[in-house]
């Protein structure tokens, strides 16, 4: 008998790794505690609501390393391992454990997929070995180990040929490949992170499907949804537009592949839930299957989320023995979940792709995974579901019709697939383009051009005729946003609006039941549609909104669906109906246990306001889904609905550079010096006057490039005169920019512009890095006292001339004791649940006491803590190709994760192995700019004499012996000589590669850094590209390596006394 | 192998055989390979340990020894004949030739010039190479081993040849090289470059006490008089209090002669190897004739 369960999670959001396991590991989490087991959960990913104290009953913030996991196992007398929850990391993992035969040793069960079944699917040898001895076709491929046998394999099979490496999360190291030199240089890339690379036949233009399955120990066995790639293969799933259930297939070839579905299943033995991959050749229907993962997957939370099945949910009890016909659908509470879903509706997936945001990066997209989030629009038709999914994206077009930015070569793009690839379709029919064409070079079906072909025309018929009711009706079951509507007559928004509720076309509500309407359900899934003629449900009472984030994203990401879930929970504490609208299927926010209502409806004025209306909504929260939900309040202040907490006027003037800055002058709080300046004469006046360098934020409307400082001004004039930045309209404002400053923050709660609860944590990185790139001590370490009070009494002038109710964060820089604002936020920050969890004061629960008006009267200590917390970014730096991966003002980190603990350096140190870093030995490799020298000489002697091999690039090598430190010298890339760093990289003779350009922002011109650190990346050997980040790393390595850090569960940590 | 000429013409499996093969002839070995051959000693250049090593290693091995111990009673010094054409006619009198010379390169140019084998026993501040093999030989002896060595190198590492040949070696084996030197004795840039080209770990060193503790050989050479100044021939003496934190195995190496750098009360300390160093010469020198002698290995 089985008394406890070992959960692992997936850790940092990356690329590949998003919010889809918080949703699974946290369903999988109620199901066991439902059975009574006690649940034990190893995720250093803080954001998570699986990471809730009201979650798992142990939870370790560590590293998902072996050995954190084995002194887990051991500690806390683990009977039962879940490995199918926690993505390819805990997959991975997991494998790990049993090879190295901690699982047998410690007499641990898997539960679910046994390791035979994980090895046989993720080994692709022997995955196709089996599928073959069935008669299932798979694509003619062949297992190379070294270079020179993957040459051959090539040739055999004919370019181009498609490569992937084995044991990979979201096709990492897959690719393409038309010749032979090409060949040599990827695989001996991919061979660099994988023991075995498949050469396989490439199915250019094959349309691509994916099947979920569900399969109990007794072999029954369901298929729960299909799934279709808009983009033909040759693009990754994760970077497709999907559709489910497939469109363009018949019944014989959904039949065929169905049984393949379940059949596979079978021969694997699955034990809760699988997916497979199929293509289909467009031309005669043979098929071939691509791939199958035995575990819950980015494509199951999407399926689960389209069709109402709580996949996850339900696959954890499959795990625990029970079988379908068991189990009830807790979604309809009607069927038992032996009951395959059926859509009348039609889902549509787009990625959220943030590849503009690295500087350099690669725009194509493909067989690698790019993608950093995704959103889902629910339609009953294409049309509908796709104009819908576009405005979740929130990347300025509010449906196919309006992408706000010109692309250059059309032709190009579709080709040559890049993240717009859908409105350069758009654009291709508007520019009168012909459709056979724009399918042979893109080998999107007829059907799915055929969709974006009517869009285009029926935008052309309302540009040409009279937005009559029955105009506007076919339009809006088109999916065109009122938005879009306006832009084409040229008038408002709000008139477009009214026009259209005078005509009485408003979207009628529907839920996402899983049965089609064939039995009435209870479900409160619920999505909006204009092709309807009634609603399923009638208004709730006693209710409120609370709005999501919507799509993950660089800079708003898992921890801003723990804010929604935690707040829904607490409002539903004080008696409350809570509604939550969001369009991210990758979110625990959508799950059907977290709200009474869901709307699985785009963040947009237009919809946020057809549900309000609907529901005659009571108070609704605009300020913990992100800044998303933040830019809503103005518009919803003004349309004259309820807003929870502060006033939407206050938020506008903490948004509003110019009356933020106004307010702090007023409240004589000191900032850096900005001006807002359209003229080239005014900027230089302005340098003249604060000197150099400068932070420049261009208009985004004009460009929507990103930020930058300048360090001359020749950079500064290049910079603005070749994007043509500047002009009458578009102004751009230049701030002082203030080098060598510490960086600090201010979380906190607030009721009517008093502090209820707040905490300061501080920066490891100086002013220059985004503080989502930074890593957060709290509580604040190395500040002085003198400015942690200043920084806490200019927020409470600030709070209390804002006037604010509800969750802030303001950010500040200090140097000698002044203290500068650079900015203030009137909404919950990505710290939140970092902070809350730190504290052991749930920041979410405080929140909802405030926006109820029922503000706790006991007050809060958070300076001394009983334990540190350190929050490290994770980058996802592998994914975009040509990227430099050095942090800089703009955000590049994709997620995040914490530990905690008594000691600054074993906390950083643990922090940061928990980002993923894999530090396999004692050899840095150091390659520094002349001005960090002699700061990091006394830590590179510490290191040396510990026994740490240090090799270095010239100039730093010399510098280093001189200086009697024992050093092997490498030269750079260009210098094309041995021993050259190129060679030493790829051939891993370093462990740790510490490289820091003179700033972050001359990086771009260091071009044999950025050969190191590009390198350091594609050879996944850790790297620092950060200076104050270098200091304390290798302090802490000086002090923690080899020593055995003990495993504390996050309670042993609460309930220990204080100053340990 | 026909000549050695250069410590960078061998492999890592030549040396370890050299080596190999000298432990023998200490252990007691004998061989008569040189039997009825003629080896010409030609000595441009003073010597006493090498000429002598070398011309004892030939009676050893049964061989017959001719030469000379300077430039001056040559038709070359005396005549102003040249160095190939010297060469050239010794060439056609023996079955191999042991030369030295002050000047760099000229070893490489007797190979050259020369149908039977050559040794270099020195040319100028460039190679040494059987002075880096017994001295390798001689760290191999005493620590058992030559993978994870610290090996100092202290003195006149500007000048020194052996210094030079030894780094050559360095790049074999996993030896760490700590460089104790005055400013102005440092290695040139040639040196530098080819330590960075092979790899070596390395750190450079005012003061010799700063590492000790870390070393498990001291290679010392002589602060030539003519180079330096007196006050830097002070203070890189070393002293008994040198090693107060050596290690137990710790020893101390020298290709003599020696000057003011190691005085004599070092010789009475279980550091001190340099004596022994020397008498390894023999060994080392009889290795290498035999290899290069030893059947199928010399027939042009």
């Amino acid at each position: 008998m089985i008394k406890n369960v070992l959960i692992l999670g997936s850790g940092g959001i990356r690329v590949g790794q998003a919010g889809e396991f918080d949703y699974s590991g946290s369903q999988a989490i109620k199901a066991f505690k439902e059975e009574g087991l006690k649940t034990i959960l190893v995720n250093p990913n803080i954001a998570t609501v699986q990471t809730d104290k009201s979650m798992a009953d142990e939870i370790y913030f560590v590293p998902l390393e072996i050995q954190y996991v084995t002194e887990i196992i051991i500690k806390d007398n683990i009977d039962a391992v879940a490995l199918g929850f926690g993505g390819q990391t805990a997959l991975n993992l997991g494998l790990e454990l049993y090879n190295t035969g901690v699982l047998s040793k410690y007499n641990v069960k898997v539960l679910g997929s046994s390791i035979e079944t994980i090895n046989k699917t993720e080994d692709r040898g022997i995955f196709r070995d089996i599928l073959q001895l069935h008669g299932i076709k798979t694509p003619i491929s062949k297992l190379a180990t070294t270079v020179n046998e993957s040459v051959l394999y090539a040739s055999d099979i004919g370019y181009p040929v498609m490569i992937r490496s084995g044991f990979s999360l979201g096709g990492l190291g897959s690719s393409r490949v038309g010749s032979e030199a090409e060949l040599r240089e990827k695989v001996s890339i991919a061979l660099a992170s994988a023991p075995q690379v498949l050469v396989e036949e490439y199915l250019t233009g094959w349309k691509e499907f994916e099947y979920e399955i569900i399969r109990d120990c007794e072999g029954n066995s369901l298929t729960i949804c299909n799934m279709e790639n808009l983009d033909p293969m040759g693009v990754h799933t994760g970077e497709s537009i999907v559709v489910a259930p497939a469109q363009t297939i018949n019944d014989y070839e959904h039949q065929m592949l169905r049984n393949i579905s379940l059949k596979c299943a079978q021969f694997f033995n699955i034990i809760g839930e699988c997916n497979i991959q199929f293509a289909i050749n467009p031309l005669d229907g043979d098929y071939r299957v691509i791939e199958m993962n035995p575990r819950l997957s980015r494509s199951s939370a999407l399926a689960s989320k389209a069709t109402g099945y709580p996949l996850a949910f339900i696959a954890a009890k499959l795990c625990l023995g029970y079988k379908l016909y068991e189990l009830t659908n807790q979604v309809t509470k009607k069927t038992t979940a032996f009951f395959e879903p059926a859509l009348d509706y039609i889902v549509v997936k787009i990625p959220r792709w943030d590849i503009h945001k690295l500087p350099q990066a690669e725009r194509t997209i493909g067989t690698e995974m790019k993608s950093v989030g995704e959103a889902m629009g629910i339609g009953r038709t294409f049309a509908e579901g796709l104009q819908k999914a576009i405005a979740m994206l929130n990347i300025g077009a509010s449906s196919l019709v309006d992408y706000p930015w010109q692309i250059a070569n059309i032709r190009h793009e579709i080709e040559f697939a890049t993240d717009r690839r859908i409105f350069a379709l758009f654009e291709w029919f508007q520019s009168g383009g012909d459709i056979g064409e724009v399918h042979s070079i893109s080998r999107i079906d007829y059907w799915f051009l055929t969709q974006i072909q009517e869009i285009s025309l029926y935008f052309n018929y309302l540009t040409n005729n009279k937005l009559t009711s029955a105009n506007l009706l076919k339009a809006k079951q088109l999916g065109f946003s009122d938005i879009s509507l306006a832009k084409i007559k040229g008038i408002t928004e709000e008139e477009i609006r009214k026009l259209r509720i005078g005509y009485g076309i408003t979207p009628k509500i529907k839920q996402i039941d899983t049965l089609a309407g064939e039995f009435a359900a209870e479900t409160n899934y619920l999505y909006l549609t204009y092709s309807a003629i009634s609603n399923d449900v009638l208004p709730s009472k006693n209710n409120l909104c609370i709005i999501g984030s919507g799509p993950y994203s660089i800079g708003s990401s898992v921890e801003f669906d723990w804010c929604t879930v935690n707040l829904a929970r607490q409002f539903r504490k004080n008696g409350k109906e809570v509604i939550i609208v969001n369009s991210n299927p990758e979110t625990v926010s959508t799950d059907y246990d977290e709200s009474d209502r869901l709307y699985f409806e785009p963040l947009v004025l237009e919809r946020v306001r057809d549900i309000l209306d609907f529901e005659n909504v009571s108070g609704v929260s605009v300020s913990v889904g992100g800044q998303c939900a933040n830019n809503l309040a103005l518009p919803l202040f003004e349309a004259g609905y309820p807003i929870l907490g502060t006033s939407p006027i206050d938020i506008n003037r903490a948004e509003n550079r110019e009356i933020f800055s106004q307010l702090l002058n007023k409240d004589g709080v000191d900032q850096p010096r900005w001006i807002k300046a359209n003229k080239l004469d005014d900027i230089h006046e302005f340098i003249h006057e604060v000197g150099l360098p400068v932070l420049i934020r261009p208009s985004y409307v004009l460009s929507g490039s990103a930020m930058k400082v300048v360090f001359n001004e020749e950079m500064l004039e290049k910079y603005l005169k070749e994007a043509f930045l500047i002009s009458r309209d578009h102004p751009v404002v230049i701030s002082e920019f203030i080098e060598d400053a510490k960086e600090l923050e201010i979380d906190g709660v607030a009721y009517c512009g008093k502090i209820i609860i707040y905490s300061i944590s501080e920066h490891i990185e100086n002013a220059g890095v985004h503080s989502g790139d930074a890593t957060i001590v709290f509580p604040p370490e190395r500040l002085y006292l003198k400015t942690v009070l200043k920084s806490k009494s200019i927020a409470d002038k600030i709070v209390k001339s804002l006037n604010i109710t509800g969750p802030f964060n303001m950010q500040f820089l200090a140097q000698h004791n002044e203290i500068k604002v650079i900015e203030c936020n009137i909404r919950a920050s990505r710290s939140f649940p970092f902070i809350s969890k730190v504290t052991g004061h749930d920041y979410m629960e405080i929140t909802a006491q405030v926006l109820l008006n029922k503000p706790p009267l006991n007050s809060f200590n958070t300076l001394d803590t009983k334990f540190i917390g350190i929050k490290s970014p994770v980058f996802s730096y592998n994914r975009f190709k040509g990227s430099d991966p050095v942090a800089h003002v703009e955000m590049s980190s994709t997620g995040e994760v914490a530990c905690i603990g008594y000691d600054l350096l074993e906390t950083f140190y643990l922090s940061w192995l928990a980002t993923g870093v894999k530090l396999s030995g004692k050899r840095i490799l150091i390659s520094i700019h002349d001005r960090f020298k002699e700061r990091l000489l006394p830590l590179i002697i510490g290191l040396n004499n510990k026994g740490w091999n240090i090799t270095a690039t010239e100039g730093t090598h010399d510098f280093l012996v001189r200086h009697g430190i024992q050093s092997r010298c490498v030269f750079k890339v260009a210098d094309k000589i041995e021993p050259n760093i190129e060679r030493v990289i790829i051939n891993k003779q370093v462990d740790l590669i510490i490289n820091l350009p003179y700033n972050a922002f001359s990086a771009s011109v260091d071009l044999d850094g950025f050969a190191i650190r590009r390198l350091a990346i594609d050879y996944h050997i850790p790297l620092i590209t950060n200076f104050q980040l270098t200091e304390m790393l290798l302090e802490s390595l000086y002090v923690c390596y080899g020593n055995k850090i003990g495993v504390r569960s996050y309670n042993e940590f609460l309930d220990e006394k204080a100053g340990v | 192998m026909k000549n050695l000429i250069s410590i960078s013409d061998l492999t890592k499996e030549q040396i370890l055989d050299i080596l190999e093969l000298a432990k023998k002839f200490k252990d007691g070995y004998l061989s008569n390979i040189l039997s009825g051959k003629i080896i010409a000693c030609c000595f441009f250049e003073a010597s006493t340990r090498t000429r002598l090593s070398f011309e004892s290693a030939i009676n050893y091995l049964g061989g017959r020894v001719i030469g000379f111990s300077s430039s001056a009673n040559t038709s070359l010094g005396a005549k102003g004949e040249s160095f190939t054409d010297t060469l050239k006619v010794i060439d056609g009198y023996v079955d191999g030739i042991i030369i030295r010379h002050p000047l760099d390169g000229s070893a490489r140019l007797a190979s050259d010039t020369c149908s039977k084998p050559v040794i270099n026993a020195g040319d100028g501040a460039n190679q040494h190479p059987s002075q880096t093999l017994l001295d390798l030989f001689t760290i191999s002896d005493t620590q058992g081993k030559l993978d994870g060595i610290n090996i100092g190198l202290m003195g006149d590492l500007k000048y020194s040849r052996t210094i030079h040949s030894l780094i050559y070696a360095a790049k074999f084996f996993d030896i760490k090289l700590y460089f104790i030197a005055p400013k102005d004795l440092r290695m040139e840039d040639k040196q530098l470059f080819m330590l960075k080209q092979y790899g070596i770990q390395y750190s450079f060193h005012l003061c010799v006490e700063d590492v000790v503790d870390k070393l498990d050989c001291l290679y010392l050479t002589r602060l030539q008089k003519e180079r330096i100044s007196g006050c830097i021939n002070e203070k890189y003496a070393i002293t008994l209090d040198t090693f107060k934190t050596a290690k137990p195995s710790f020893k101390v190496l020298h290709p003599l002669p020696r000057l003011r750098e190691l005085p004599v009360e070092i010789d009475s300390t279980p550091y001190a190897c340099y004596f022994e160093q020397a008498k390894n010469g023999l060994f080392v020198r009889k290795a290498i004739l035999s290899t290069i002698f030893s059947e199928g290995a010399f027939h042009t």
